[in-house]
Formats: structure tokens, sequence, C-alpha cells
């Protein structure tokens, strides 16, 4: 192929992908400033469900939820009879939108996600017929220590369009990187943390001594003094690329978000979180197996992010009997704070809703399970001012939905993103390619009557 | 579990909810064999150091409190309160210590001198080691691997027990390699930050060692500068590590095999002065001066799994012998490298094998492994304050054949033998039947049946052994050859159509109670047999199901010949029962030729697969001279002139049946007569409202003529008749519909001759009960001469006098009670003169669960001469062939059910009564 014929495919490329991309083609437009969404039943998540109620958008933000709001003569009204209301759900962790989930080195904490997010991928396509508003991505877990996170929303042509809020965690992970074993994986976190602390001794000496240079006084104390007092010189400034984010991590500026795919994993973890300050603010990333650490995991009372597969099975090595757990009950009965994933390896899985909905099934009050994909992620995103529920000042981030967020036949009908519709069932053109007009159609636009046919998977 | 969480936030309820829930999650999880603790009494204790015999352990909150003999001045006394857990079988010892494991495989780091490695890293706490459990490893020591000069911080945990309590020791000391492994580390790669072209890619570091000399200065070079230059230079975490270890005293464990290796290991060490020990040993033998009294873990370098290398005459191979184990001052056992932590014990019994005393070869995978860990104040033995780490064994640890039955971690039980259907006895004597007697043998029944018999049989993992002791006496459980156990008291008459399976049930009280007699076979008879015989059925005393107790559904056909019965009539109601099951086997036999014929055919291809196959078999039938249609005239009496009309007829055999057609009689009547020669005799069978029966008196006179008189109370009326018709009922047709393509029909299933073409097809025996001399010659001509049939008798009060025919013809007496009678004021034991003549005997109960006692009732026959060897096979073997059960019990052969009895001597000898008793491989409690 010549260079001219590649370009014509970039170019072809280039139009054809914004298009495709169904919000995209929806965010073009100068959006309306108010939106009025009437008649439908609200569940905040926060507080109350309204069986009948409005929701007022002004400018991106929620300004009134209510069954008696009155609707200001300059907002678009629509009315969406039969229809419910739902906080747009938060995926908690994912590393589908990077394109590379990991760096091949193992301590890499020098990286931002950033760096490596496709707008284009299928995975926010797909999160936002989901539901999904807000997708913390995050590097994989086959590292020792990952990247810089970021919550974004699923929609977006840059990196920059899409972000939400950068620089929220870093991936750590006690579980071994491809290649590597557990005595490996734990020595070279130890021996990172312990080079960290060298770097800063060394570095809070000349701090010291530059200060002292600066004042024109003499160095006189010895080289251990000169590293403690040292160490509140030091700035942001300072410090290389390579132990910048490391150091924002043990001062308080990054959380940590630490892998444990066994329950062997999760002690480790707990240990190297308390030794190098940032146990209280790390999340548990678990591994299906990880459950059976569920005493060290209440003890620790830190957030967890459940596994994608949520049933773990383990047979006995001498008669060969089958177990199953369920995983999340066992955490939700530990009285652990939890959010789930969404299990992109599975048909239904992928749906945040359904695996809400398997919860319940398995014995978590709903409340408790519409938490785990709206209030709780953002609440251990810590944005949980900002999104997580339908409550007045929050960000205008709501899902239309057919039906109860738990039913198995409900399909999404629109998502706003900051009170901008973002998708439409019915305008939305994978769909339409895969079910024709007439399933489509009359299905998405809203305040028409229903009479689109009922049915996940053709829905969604 | 959740039971006890229930009930224990019930009873809490009045408590704020958010502190119960609080205070049940802070509860710990114990298992619900041991809640504060208990008591193990055994046979016999291993301690860790010494046998105790009659030992109890006391375990408390995961710790054994105390520990001594049952009885004598070091008795432990049995706290009150606490779970006592009898196993009078069993022994227990410390839960064994694998001082060196590859649990934690092999970090794949690159440093050849790598002490920020540690094994407990690569320990998974949450882990199933089942397997090891059940081979008695309840502590392992962890490596990093041997791979490397110094591969890192080895670590002791346990394998059993909570998570969060499995680490022993997490740095229980450093592992050095001075073997050959350790040549050759790979090189080390530093990768350039940033990855720019502007930073300069550093060439990899060369490691030593490369030689053996090299190894003991590069760890020793190691050593230095990690002490030296810990405090300055450039950051080198495993060095800054070593250091740490290293001042802090942890101890060296060196990985050695040859002499020279060991040597300079031990070598070095007194030199700097550093604890340690070494692990392998292979040549340690030839290096005792050297080694003084550092300790050795032993590694054999068989693997038990294949054959060994070959050596050959390759100077440089490394020779171990188990037998060196021996000259070692202080050795512990440990798996051979690459080996499974299963075969811990396995190395012991072979190095017992080898020479090693019993105690030391236990001591050497327990205290002395403990000690050489570091963790000899924990697990290893069993002393008050240590772990409650112990192993209840079925016998001696140092038998290949015992297996562990139960594990206890920290007082709870970790491990326990999954139910087995397998079953070992063991005895001083098994009384196999067929006058096989083996002494010291063991039986083993596996799902119910007898696998095995003899004096050492094979174990299956996890089997249960029973272990009767030396005086023990084991035989096939015994047979009443008629009990009524599962009758309840019905009295009723049965006959062979009574199928007694269907009142076979689950076993109750009465049941268990015969069972424990030791009568685990009863011949289940009805009370009352019918005069055509009954059906009698072979029932085990108890099992969990019809079907387990069920041993076959139709034993035997029992007849009964009353003592009062004329003795030379006594064949006549047998001999037609046995006439009609003879016709009833013919049909059927033909209809099996036939089918064997259409099978045949079929296979050729022959049969058509079209319409339905209808043969008529037409049976031409003589005219006889009654049957027809008759025109008669009645005259006489009260008739005026005469009166004629038409009636028909109908003879089967010398009966006539028949009706009067015309003129339409205005009521039901049947004619009824017989035929004898020419006369006919007979009555109408009408209704006649008190006037009597209408009789007639006829006699035929020439072809279809007859003349006779019809008389009614006093009137009398002359008739005579003509048979104007006889062609009605002159032949019949027999309709034989076959089924499609040719293929017979059977005939139709007489559940009432099915018993008797068994009997006649010589599956089962006739049983039956007769008592004088004369009516069991009849019964034995008809059964023996005439057709050839299996004959039990029961009762048989005259049969000494046949003993000689009997026991030639192979016919078994059932004894009748009293089984000693008087007999002209003497006692005369019938049973003894019978087995004396070679007579094969049985004994029955004639009763429900009064058979408890049929024991005592044969005891007592042997106190007035019956061999008591004998009698013993009339209760087993004997009382099996003669019922031909005897491919499912009366003995214990492979393949017979697993009905046993274990009596504390021989049963009809002093001192034996019934202990236990296992019905289908399953004892009767």
């Amino acid at each position: 192929m010549n260079l001219p014929r590649i370009a014509a495919a970039l170019c072809v490329i280039s139009i054809l992908v914004p298009a495709l991309v169904p919000g995209a083609a929806a965010l073009a437009g100068p959006p309306p400033e108010k939106v009025a969404l009437v008649n439908a039943r609200i569940i905040t998540v926060s507080g109350d469900t309204l069986p009948s109620g409005t929701l007022l958008i002004e400018h991106g933000k929620i300004t009134a939820i209510g069954t008696e709001v009155e609707v200001p003569f300059d907002a678009v009204e629509v009315d969406l009879s039969g229809k419910v209301l739902f906080p747009g759900m938060v995926d908690p962790h994912s590393a589908s939108g990077l394109d590379a989930r990991n760096e091949p080195l193992a301590v890499s904490p020098f990286v931002d996600v950033a760096d490596s997010l496709d707008p284009s991928r299928l995975f926010f396509e797909e999160s936002l017929r989901g539901g999904v508003t807000s997708v913390h991505v995050m590097f994989g877990n086959d590292c020792v220590i990952g990247g810089v996170s970021r919550l974004v929303h699923p929609i977006g042509r840059t990196p920059d369009e899409m972000t939400q809020r950068p620089g929220i965690a870093l991936k750590v992970s006690t579980s071994p990187k491809r290649g590597f074993d557990r005595m490996l994986q734990m020595a070279t976190l130890r021996e990172t943390f312990r080079e960290l602390e060298e770097y800063l001794d060394d570095l809070a000496e000349k701090r010291y001594e530059e200060e002292l240079e600066k004042k024109g006084e003499e160095l006189t104390v010895g080289p251990e003094e000169a590293r403690k007092r040292g160490r509140e010189l030091i700035r942001e400034e300072d410090l290389d690329d390579r132990h910048r984010n490391l150091v924002r991590l043990t001062s308080g500026k990054l959380d940590a978000w630490i892998y444990c795919g066994d329950a062997m994993d999760v002690g480790p973890a707990v240990e190297i979180a308390r030794k190098h300050g940032f146990f209280d603010r790390s999340t548990f990333v678990l591994g299906t197996e990880a459950y059976r650490a569920v005493d060290e995991l209440r003890k620790a009372g830190r957030p967890v992010v459940l596994p994608e597969e949520l049933v773990h099975r383990d047979r006995d090595p001498i008669t060969g009997e089958l177990t199953e757990v369920f995983v999340a009950k066992v955490l939700h009965d530990a009285g652990i704070k939890y959010a789930l994933q969404p299990n992109t390896g599975s048909v239904a899985e992928r749906y945040l809703n359904y695996q809400a909905a398997r919860c319940v099934r398995h014995g978590i009050p709903r409340q408790r399970a519409l938490a785990a994909i709206t209030m709780h992620p953002a609440e251990m995103l810590g944005v949980a001012d900002r999104i997580g529920s339908l409550e007045v000042g929050k960000i205008a981030n709501v899902v239309v939905l057919s039906g109860d967020p738990l039913e198995f036949d409900t399909w999404v009908e629109q998502v706003y993103i900051r009170g901008v519709l973002a998708y439409e069932r019915g305008r939305d053109p994978r769909l339409r390619t895969l079910l024709g007009d007439a399933q489509t159609a009359g299905a998405g636009s809203a305040g028409e009557s229903q009479s689109a046919p009922r049915g996940k998977d053709d829905g969604r | 579990m959740i039971g006890r969480d229930v009930t224990a936030r019930r009873s809490v309820a009045g408590l704020p909810g958010a502190l119960v829930l609080l205070v049940l999650l802070a509860t710990p999880a114990r298992g619900a064999d041991a809640p504060d603790g208990f008591v193990l009494r055994v046979a016999r204790v291993f301690d860790g150091k010494r046998v105790i015999e009659n030992g109890v352990i006391v375990v408390r909150d995961g710790t054994v409190v105390a520990i001594g003999p049952a009885a004598g001045d070091d008795r432990v006394e049995i706290p009150p309160g606490l779970a006592v857990i009898d196993e009078p079988d069993s022994w227990a010892m410390p839960g064994l210590v694998a001082a060196a494991s590859e649990l934690a495989g092999q970090h794949g780091g690159d440093e050849s001198v790598g002490a920020g490695y540690r094994a407990v890293d690569a320990f998974n706490p949450f882990a199933n080691h089942a397997r090891a459990l059940a081979a008695g490893v309840t502590t392992a020591h962890i490596d990093p691997g041997t791979h490397r000069l110094l591969t890192g911080q080895g670590a002791v945990v346990k394998l059993g027990g909570e998570a969060g309590r499995r680490v022993l020791h997490h740095t229980a000391d450093i592992c050095v390699q001075l073997g050959d492994p350790a040549d050759s580390p790979p090189r080390k790669v530093k990768y350039p930050f940033p990855a720019s072209s502007d930073v300069a890619i550093e060439p990899a570091e060369i490691q030593g060692p490369t030689t053996r000399m090299g190894r003991v200065i590069d760890l020793e070079r190691a050593i230095d500068a990690a002490i030296r230059e810990s405090a300055n230079g450039a950051f080198d975490f495993h060095r800054h590590e070593l250091a740490r270890l290293w001042t802090a005293g942890t101890p060296l464990r060196i990985g050695a095999d040859r002499a020279v290796d060991i040597r300079g290991a031990a070598r070095f060490l007194r030199e700097r002065g550093q604890a340690g020990s070494i692990v392998g040993g292979a040549e340690a033998r030839a290096v005792l001066d050297a080694l003084g009294d550092l300790p050795v873990v032993y590694r054999p370098r068989t693997s038990f799994r294949g054959p060994a290398p070959d050596i050959g005459l390759d100077p440089d191979s490394i020779q171990t012998d188990l037998r060196d184990v021996v000259a070692l001052p202080r050795a512990a056992l440990a798996i051979p490298p690459g080996g499974s932590l299963e075969d811990l014990r396995l190395v012991a019994i072979a190095a017992h094998g080898a020479g090693v005393p019993a105690e030391r070869a236990l001591a050497s995978i327990t205290s002395t492994a403990a000690e050489i860990l570091g963790v000899g104040e924990r697990v290893g033995t069993l002393t008050p304050g240590h772990d409650a780490d112990i192993l209840v064994m079925t016998g001696d640890p140092l038998d290949p054949r015992t297996q562990v039955k139960r594990v206890y971690v920290d007082g709870h039980s970790a491990w326990e033998v999954p139910s087995s259907r397998a079953l070992v006895v063991r005895a001083g004597t098994i009384w196999a039947g067929s006058g096989r007697v083996i002494e010291d043998g063991e039986v083993l029944i596996e799902d119910g049946k007898v696998v095995a018999v003899g004096t050492a049989v094979p174990r299956p993992p996890f089997a249960r052994v029973v272990n009767a002791g030396p005086g023990a006496f084991v035989t096939p459980g015994f047979i009443d050859a008629r009990g009524h156990l599962d009758l309840a008291g019905d009295r009723t008459s049965a006959g062979t159509d009574a199928d007694l399976t269907r009142i076979v049930g689950v076993p109750g009280a009465p049941h268990r109670r015969v069972a424990r007699a030791g009568i685990t076979t009863t011949i289940l008879s009805p009370y009352s047999v019918s005069s055509t015989g009954a059906r009698l059925t072979a029932v085990k005393t108890t099992g969990r199901s019809r079907a387990d107790r069920v041993v076959r559904p139709t034993t035997a056909v029992a007849f009964r010949i009353p003592s009062s019965q004329d003795p030379l009539n006594v064949t006549s109601s047998i001999e037609s029962v046995i006439s009609r099951g003879k016709k009833y086997l013919d049909a059927w036999k033909k209809y099996e030729k036939e089918l064997a014929e259409y099978l045949e055919r079929q296979k050729k291809g022959e049969a058509e697969d079209g319409k339905p196959v209808v043969t008529e078999e037409v049976e031409e039938k003589k005219p006889d001279p009654v049957t027809g249609t008759w025109e008669g005239t009645a005259s006489g009496g009260p008739i005026e002139g005469s009166v004629s009309g038409k009636a028909a007829l109908r003879l089967d055999g010398k009966e006539i049946t028949g009706r009067i057609i015309e003129p339409e009689p205005p009521l039901d009547h049947t004619i009824v007569g017989t035929l004898e020669g020419t006369k006919i005799t007979g009555y109408i069978d009408v209704d006649t409202g008190g006037l009597g029966v209408p009789r007639f008196e006829a006699e035929l006179v020439g072809e279809d003529a007859v003349r006779g008189t019809l008389s009614v109370a006093e009137i009398v009326v002359n008739f005579e008749g003509r048979r104007i018709d006889k062609a009605e009922v002159e032949f019949s047709v027999t309709r034989r519909r076959t089924a499609k393509g040719g293929k017979p029909t059977p005939p139709k299933v007489d559940p009432a001759l099915e018993p008797i073409k068994d009997l006649l097809e010589q599956k089962i025996p006739a049983v039956v009960e007769v008592s004088t001399p004369k009516q069991i010659e009849g019964i034995l001509d008809l059964f023996l001469e005439k057709h050839k049939l299996p004959l039990v008798l029961v009762d048989a009060e005259g049969a000494f006098v046949h003993a000689g025919r009997l026991a030639e013809k192979q016919v078994g007496v059932v004894l009748g009670h009293p089984l000693v009678s008087r007999r002209r004021d003497r006692d005369f034991n019938l049973g003894d003169v019978l087995s004396r003549s070679r007579v094969a005997l049985a004994f029955q109960s004639n009763a429900g669960d009064g058979a408890r006692d049929l024991p005592l009732n044969v005891l007592r026959s042997v106190t007035r001469g019956l061999s008591a060897d004998a009698a013993l096979a009339a209760f087993t073997t004997d009382a099996a062939k003669m019922f031909k059960v005897e491919d499912r019990v009366g003995s214990l052969e492979p393949g017979r059910d697993g009905d046993l009895v274990i009596f504390s001597a021989h049963p009809f000898r002093e001192g034996g009564r019934v202990l236990r008793v296992f019905i289908n491989g399953e004892e009767v409690r």
C-alpha cells in the first residue's frame, strides 16, 4: 500500500469513527440548557424512590427532583411515562479502554492512563449502551506498580474531553505479574518502597545542604538529622519522574487500588499499605478466590471492588466435590463496602445492573446492590459529591431505563451525561443495523407510547 | 455454623443490633467438634519422644494441657465438662513435621544472593492441603528454592487450621545452597530509566559462583559486603536484607549433599559462629568429625515413585543409604528432593526398616525435625503447652498398613477420613466357613461385599479398621432356617403366590435384637403353610432398604405334612402341585423354544416384519352323546296330553350343563347334571318358590335319544327327547395371536406356580415339614427318586432312621425344637446323631424376634453332645448350601455379602459372646 492510499484510508476512518460513536453525534449540536424529565419513576439510590416525578436539569446539574416540580417555560420537556430514571452507573475498575492494559515494566508508577486511553474503543460505546456514565480507567492487574488512573465519561473524542477527574489512584498488585512468582513480586514491591526511602533520604540531605548554602550557613548536624530536616524541604519539582507518583502515593495525594487476586494476597497488601502510609486511601481489587480472606478484609475495613466473576468454584482435592460460593454475599455479610464490576467475558454479566440483580437474587438487599453500581464506587473514587445518585446539586448523569434496573428485560432508553442526551436507543446506529429500524425506532424517542418489543438481549 | 449463628442472634436479641453484629463478627469460628477442648483416649500415644500405653491427651483452647497414661501413678485425670473422644483401636502422635518441602516453589529472581526473597510470600494460608494432612503432615518448612547460592528466607508453616495462625515462623532461616545448583546463576540485567536513546544500556552483570571453590568464597564475600557496605554505597535491596538477617542471628540452612560441601558448610558456620543446619546430607556419614553436633535434615534420594537413577560405575554419583541416619547425632528425616509431602511417613518407615530404632525414626519426623527448624516449642511433641496438632492413626505409625484417621490442628479437626464403605476386620481367628480357619487374619469388606480374606488383606485408602484383638473369633453371620421376623405376628396361611418380600421393610428394634444375637439372615416363612405349599424368602435381619435386606425373593417352596397324615398318602397333594407345575414349566419351555427359534430366524433375516401373524389351532372334538340341542316331549303327572320344548345341553367331562330354550322359560335357570355311562342324573337349578328342586333321571337310548323322568316334590313327569343338532360345540378354536413379525407371546405368569417352576428347574429346594420315618420315606421317594428335586426336611424327628440316605443324597435337615428331646427316658440329640452321619444341618427359631435366643438353644445342644464346629457349620455354611444361597451368605469368601459376627471367643466354647455384628459391611448398633 502506498502512502496516499493510507492517507485516504485514515481520512475515511476519521470521518466514520465519530459517526459510529452514537453520542458523538448527539453532542455535536449545542445542548439545551434546561431539560425536564417528567412523569418518570425516579430511583435516586441515595433516598426514596419517587413513583412518578420530575427531574430538572439546568446547565448540566440536577436542580430539582420531586413530584411537584414546576417546569420552567424555557426547559425542554421530555415525557417519560412508564420509564425509570436511574443514576448513571459507575464502572469502578476497567482497563478495557486502554490500548495496552499494562506496561511490560513491572514497576511503572510514572505512566498515566491518559496516554493509553483510546476513545474509539468499542468498550466505551458498550458502556454507554449499558447505562454506565463514569468509567474508572485504570491499568490492568499485570504489574507490580502500575500507573495513574482517571475517571472518564464513556464519550468524547479525546482523552481530555472524556476526563471527569484525572489522577485518582495508582495501581499496586500483590498478586504476581505474569512471569513473576509471589516471592519475586513481593521482593520487588518491598525493594521499590525501600529504594524510595533511600532516594528521599538522599534528596532530603541534598535539599538541606542547598538550603543551608542559600542561607549561607554551615552544616552542623550529622547526616541522619540532615535527612530528617531536609524531608520537609522537598518540593514537588525536586522529584524525578520515576519517584514522583510514588511520593504522591505515600504523601496522600494519590489513592492506592491494590489488586489481590487470591486470598493470600490480601495480608501482604494490607501490610504494604500500612507500612507506607496509604492504607487509609487504599481500595482492594479482588480476584474471585480472595473472598476467603474475608476476616482480614473486615478487619482492614477498606472498600473492595468485587471480581468480575462473582461465583467461586472449589474442588476438594480428595473427594473431588465441587462447592460454589457467591462471593458478593460473603463480603456483604461481613459488612464490607463493595463495588460491582462488569464481567466483560460474559454476555449478561457485562451489564452492571445484571450483576446487581444477581446479588439481590443471592440475598443482598436491593438498596445495597443498587448502591454497589452507583453510590459506593463513587465514594471509593472520592466523587460521591458529584455523581453516584440522583440528588439536587449533582452532575446530571442520568439513565432512562425502560423498567426496573433489576428486571431482566429492562434496557437503557436514554443516557444523559452532564445533562446532555449522550445516548438514545432509537438512534443507536449499531442496534439499528442489528435489529432494523422497526425494532429500535419506536422504543427510543422520549414521550412516545410503548410498543417496542421487549427482551434484553435483542435490546442491548 | 449457620444454625449456631441464628440461635445466638435470637438469644441476644435484646442488645442493640449493631453491637450484636459486632460481637458475632468478632467471635472466631470454631469447629463443632471442640467447643472448648476435648479429651482423647487412645490405645497408645507417641508424644514425640516415647510411647505411652493407654494414653490420654487433654486439649483446651488449641493447646495440649495434659498428657499421660489412663492408669497408674502418673495417670491423667479427665477433667469434667470436656467431651471425651474414645479411640480404643488407635494410636495418637504429634502432627508430622516436614523439615523440607517444595511448597513455596522457587523464586524467579536472578540474584545469586537474594536475601530479600521470602518463602512465606509464596505460602497460601488459605490453601486446602488435604492430601498432605491426610498423610499426617501438619507442619512444613518452606524455602524460596534451592537454585541459587543464597535463595532467601525460609519459613515454617502449618498446613491446616485457621489461616491467620498458619505461619509459625516467617523468617526461620537463611537458605543457602552449597551444592551444584548454586553454580552459574543468570546475569543480572538493569533496565534503563527513562528508556530513551540518551540513557546508556548497561551490560548485564555477571554473577558467581561458577565453581565449587567459588561457592563459599562468594557467600563470605556477599555477607561481608552486606555487613560493611549496608550503610553506604549504592542502594541494594538484597544486600540490605542480608545485613539485617545476619545481624539478627538468623540461622543458616545450608544445602549440601557431598562430603566436601558438608565439610565446607560446617567450617563456615563454625568460623562465623552462626547457628545453622545442613539440608540434604547424603554423604554426611563420611564427615561425622567435621559435622560435630550440627543438625542435619536428611533427604533420601529415592522418590518411592519409580526406579532410582542408574549409578553404574560413575564415581561422581551421590549414593545414599537410610542406614546412615543412625550414625548422625541429630537428624531429621525429610522427603526426597522433588518428592511429595504425602511420603514423609514412608521415609520414616523405610528408615526404620533400614535399622533406625522405632522411636528415633518417629522422632525424626516430629520432635527432632521441629527442634531443628526452631519451632520445637510449639509443634513436634505432645507436651503441655504445645499446640494440639495431633494425629489419630489406625495403628502403629511405622506399620505401612496404618492410616491416618483424623488430624487435629490447634485442637480443631483439620482433616478426617472421608466416609468410606471399606472395612477391615482384624481378629485372632477368622472362621471363614467350609472348614477354613485363618489365625491372626483379616477380612476386607468393600461396598457391602467381602473382597478379601487372609492374613494381610489390601488396605484401601481411608478404610475403617476394626481391630477385634487376638482373642476374637470372627464367623460369617448366622442363618435362621425358619423365622417369622417380618410377619409381625401375622399367622395367616400363605400359599405359593404370596410374595413375602412385600412385607420386608425398615428394620426396627426386634430386628436389631435378633441381629445383635449374631443372626444376620433369616429364611422368612409364613406361620402356616397352605396345602399347596408356600413360598419362602431369605432376608437379612437388618439393612437400609428392602433391596439391601432381601437375599433371594424366592428361596424355597415349603410343604407341610401333618404328623397325623397317612404315611401312604403323604405325597398326593404335593404330587398334584408338581404336576400342575410341570404343565406350567412345559408351556414356558415351549415358549422359550419358540422364542429361540424366532430369534434364530430373525438373526438370519427370515422373520417377516409385516402384519401380525395369527395362527389358529383347530382342536377336533369327538362328537359326544349329550352336547347339542334336544327336542323333547313331556307327559304324565299333572300334564294333560303332552308338552314339547327344546333344551341346549353341553357335556364337559362328565358334567352336563344346559338350559331350556323353547318355550321361552320365565325363570332364570340352569340344567345341571352328570353322565355315568348312559345314565343321566341331575336337577334344574331354578327358584321354584319353595316347591323344591326339580330333579331328573334319564337314560340315553341309542344314539341321540333320551328317555327319563322329571320330578318336583311329589310330581313326576315322564319325558323323552331327541337330539336335533349337535354341531354347536363340536370344535373349539384356540386363537393364538402372535406378535409382530411372528414373535411368540409368553404364557401368562402364574405367581402361584412360579416357585414350583423354580423348584422343578432345581433352582430352589423344596422344604418339607414332616415327622415320622414312614412319612419321610414317602417324601424322599417322591423328591429324590421320582422327580429328582432338591429337598430339605424340617423338624423330621424320624430322620435318624434315614440318616445314611440323607447324607448320601445331601438332603439337609432343619432341626426342630427342642433340639434335645427325651426319648425312652434318655436325652436324644437328633442333631448330634445326624451330624455324626454327616447329614447337613440347620437351625430354626420358628419365631419372630424370639430368634434372638436361637444361639442359646444351640449352646444347649452343644452341651448335650453336638460338636461345636458342626453347630457353627449348621448356622452358616450348611444352612446356606441347603437353601442354595451360599453364593451370598454363610461364608467369608470374596464375593459373599459382608455379614460377619465378632465373638470374644468361639461362639460355642467358653467365653464366647457376641461383640459386634456387621451386615452388608455396616455395623448393627
